[in-house]
């Protein structure tokens, strides 16, 4: 699924190609962030991948193999010179004392810093001391970095929906990579209506101001965030749904045609969101992959500057 | 715990399964069983499987896997009589066939097997054999908002382990009087946490045939582990006997298992991620040797087994890289190899009594099943 944003004609087009023609210097080092980088008039491609790995839930009760499914995913991507330059994931185990999920992300074959990437794990919900492989439960994100500069991490935890027990939260990380900074989000908002008008505002918030304290060259964020896409477009939030980003996928708010990302119930739902930042991109395309034992599936996103 | 779901009808499953349509030959021993349901994840009794499926727009249904040598079949199609709509339903065996479960309702406006998705009470099913329909047992409104996990169950005792808050509790449900649950006391859990590696203090459970709530507290104290363990004897109105566990070097308690004389505990080195089952006596002390079974993929512990994966290996062809894995299970004191070759995306999961394995995957919905000994 692919789109164009903007004006679709030729005209707009070479508008939009002679504005990026000033784009150099969005060169890729390793050569594994961008699919064609350098030279004046290439086009430019960052790739994203948005990920809830149902790492306990679904009877998963923190398998740590799951973590393989991830690395292959994006080792994939990587030989084929489309590594996501970052991957928001949620539904992560982490058990200190133990086989994670995040721990395997780190170690064994594929593993994620062997392909330059660093991992920032937030948990929002308490730590269960009974659950092995899976006392800590919480979200990440994974970012491509090239620099000794300490990335910076930020993490807020959400209010409490109308359901359950089970916290949420939104973690955002700064690393640089390619010569420029960037930045990556990953919130999970609760399944519940609730949701949209209790966690909705606070991540877009959060996520703003993230952004404005680091107004960086780079500016993603995907999660899970368990709302259909009309009503979270136009849920009044204190900030604005996609200021400064728009989704991957052109049909978004074309309910029939949107790319759908829960796979249980009939109808299928868009859950799950990819979000870059306009400046960056002209067109984007959206992918969807089913694996074992998951719920969501998981989405890759390209946006590419003519 | 095992969440189940399922987004098609149970019954076009079975009929599918029962006319062989979408079936085929594994390459290994055993027939695969293609479900056309999506995430449907089968819950490990102490003999058998039991495959849940719940759907937000309909009733649960259950249906119970038999496997005959090496062939999975629906054995009876299960209808649940309740209202409302089970959340990350918890089954167990008894010895007497009969199915008990453990699960939270969640009413109709959310969405299933979700962690959130917990306001309901905690509720006790039961499934008595050759029935088809699942019977409450018991409403437990102490239980709402909670994890909960079906620690075990013998002649007299079902005990649930509840989890809320960061308070950790057990309750005890008589079988004669299933509609009372009483809190089991047990010594307070306190976390703590390593300067120098990080690790953390935990808590393991396991319930003894002769109706022991065995508990063991692990707290890490520098680069080593130690513990405490408390043993409740239920039938003698939650009497305790407790006992100094010994230092644990380099070895970090993942699992505590209930055997017939001892208990067993399986630890894992953290730097080689060596697995090791150590013996654990009554009076806390430990087997000088333990039985080693090499660096781990994961661990899953059925009521009585601990099943490790060991060895992946990638597979370079393709441009998704596929690894395998390899199996083995600890059960009656030793550890065996089941698989020595299985893809990763493939989850196994084995019966309580270690006699049969259930494998899940790769795709959604497609369980195959072999009798192991």
């Amino acid at each position: 699924m692919t789109r164009s944003r903007g004006g679709r004609g030729p005209a707009r087009l070479r508008k939009l190609r002679a504005a990026a023609a000033g784009l150099v210097g969005l060169a890729s080092p390793s050569g594994v962030a961008l699919s064609a980088a350098a030279p004046a008039h290439a086009d430019t491609t960052w790739n994203y991948a948005q990920l809830n790995i149902r790492g306990y839930a679904g009877g998963n009760n923190g398998d740590p193999t799951i973590a393989t499914s991830v690395k292959s995913f994006v080792r994939a991507r990587y030989n084929a010179g489309r590594a996501p330059m970052a991957v928001s994931l949620q539904e992560v185990c982490h058990d200190p004392n133990g086989l994670s999920q995040l721990n395997s992300l780190a170690s064994g074959a594929n593993n994620l810093p062997s392909m330059g990437y660093t991992t920032k794990f937030y948990r929002p919900t308490a730590i269960n001391p009974t659950r092995s492989n899976c006392t800590h439960y919480g979200i990440a994100v994974s970012m491509l970095w090239d620099s000794q500069a300490m990335p910076v991490v930020r993490t807020s935890l959400l209010p409490r929906a109308n359901v359950g027990d089970e916290r949420r939260g939104v973690i955002c990380a700064t690393t640089r990579f390619g010569g420029k900074w960037h930045n990556g989000c990953s919130p999970h908002l609760h399944n519940d209506s609730s949701a949209l008008t209790h966690q909705a505002g606070p991540v877009t918030d959060f996520i703003a101001d993230f952004n404005r304290d680091y107004p960086h060259f780079g500016k993603y964020w995907g999660g899970d965030l368990n709302t259909d896409p009309i009503p979270l477009y136009t849920a009044s939030g204190s900030t604005p749904w996609r200021a400064g980003y728009e989704e991957a996928d052109p049909n978004v708010l074309h309910p029939s045609d949107a790319l759908k990302t829960w796979s249980i119930g009939n109808p299928r739902r868009k859950l799950d969101y990819l979000f870059a930042a306009r400046s960056l991109w002209d067109d984007s395309s959206i992918q969807r992959y089913s694996y074992a034992l998951q719920d969501h599936f998981w989405m890759f996103g390209r946006f590419t500057r003519h | 715990m095992v969440v189940l779901r399922y987004s098609a009808s149970l019954a076009v499953a079975v009929m599918l399964i029962a006319c062989g349509q979408g079936t085929h030959e594994p390459e290994s021993s055993g027939r695969t069983a293609t479900i056309n349901m999506a995430w449907d994840v089968p819950a490990p009794g102490v003999r058998d499987f039991l495959l849940i499926g719940t759907n937000r727009l309909d009733q649960p249904e259950a249906v119970e896997l038999d496997i005959a040598g090496t062939t999975v079949v629906p054995a009876r199609t299960i209808r649940f009589d309740v209202d409302g709509l089970l959340v990350a339903p918890t089954a167990i065996q008894d010895v007497d066939a009969e199915w008990l479960l453990l699960a939270s309702l969640c009413d109709e406006e959310h969405p299933l097997d979700r962690e959130e998705c917990r306001h309901g009470p905690g509720i006790l099913i039961s499934i008595a054999a050759s029935s088809t329909v699942a019977h409450v047992l018991g409403e437990y409104p102490e239980l709402q908002y909670s994890s909960l996990d079906l620690v075990g169950v013998n002649a007299e005792w079902i005990v649930i382990r509840s989890f809320r808050d960061e308070s950790l509790n057990y309750w005890g449900v008589r079988r004669a009087e299933p509609h009372r649950i009483e809190p089991i006391q047990v010594p307070e859990f306190s976390m703590s946490v390593s300067n120098t590696t990080g690790f953390e203090s935990r808590r393991h459970t396991c319930l003894s045939g002769d109706g022991v709530l065995w508990i063991l507290d692990t707290h890490p104290t520098g680069p080593t582990v130690s513990g405490r363990l408390t043993g409740v004897d239920l039938s003698a109105s939650g009497s305790k006997e407790s006992a100094n566990v010994d230092t644990l070097e380099q070895q970090l308690p993942n699992g505590l298992l209930c055997g017939d004389s001892r208990l067993w505990l399986i630890t894992v080195d953290p730097g080689s991620q060596m697995v090791t089952a150590f013996g654990l006596s009554h009076t806390g002390e430990l087997s000088p040797a333990g039985l080693p079974i090499g660096p781990a993929m994961a661990i899953y512990y059925s009521p009585d087994t601990a099943l490790v994966r060991t060895e992946a290996e990638a597979e370079t062809a393709g441009i998704e890289p596929d690894l395998t894995s390899r199996l083995q299970a600890f059960v009656d004191g030793e550890w065996s190899l089941i698989d020595d070759e299985f893809p990763v995306s493939v989850r196994p999961i084995l019966s309580g009594d270690g006699k049969s394995l259930l494998m899940v995957g790769p795709q959604p919905g497609e369980v195959s099943g072999r009798a192991v000994r």
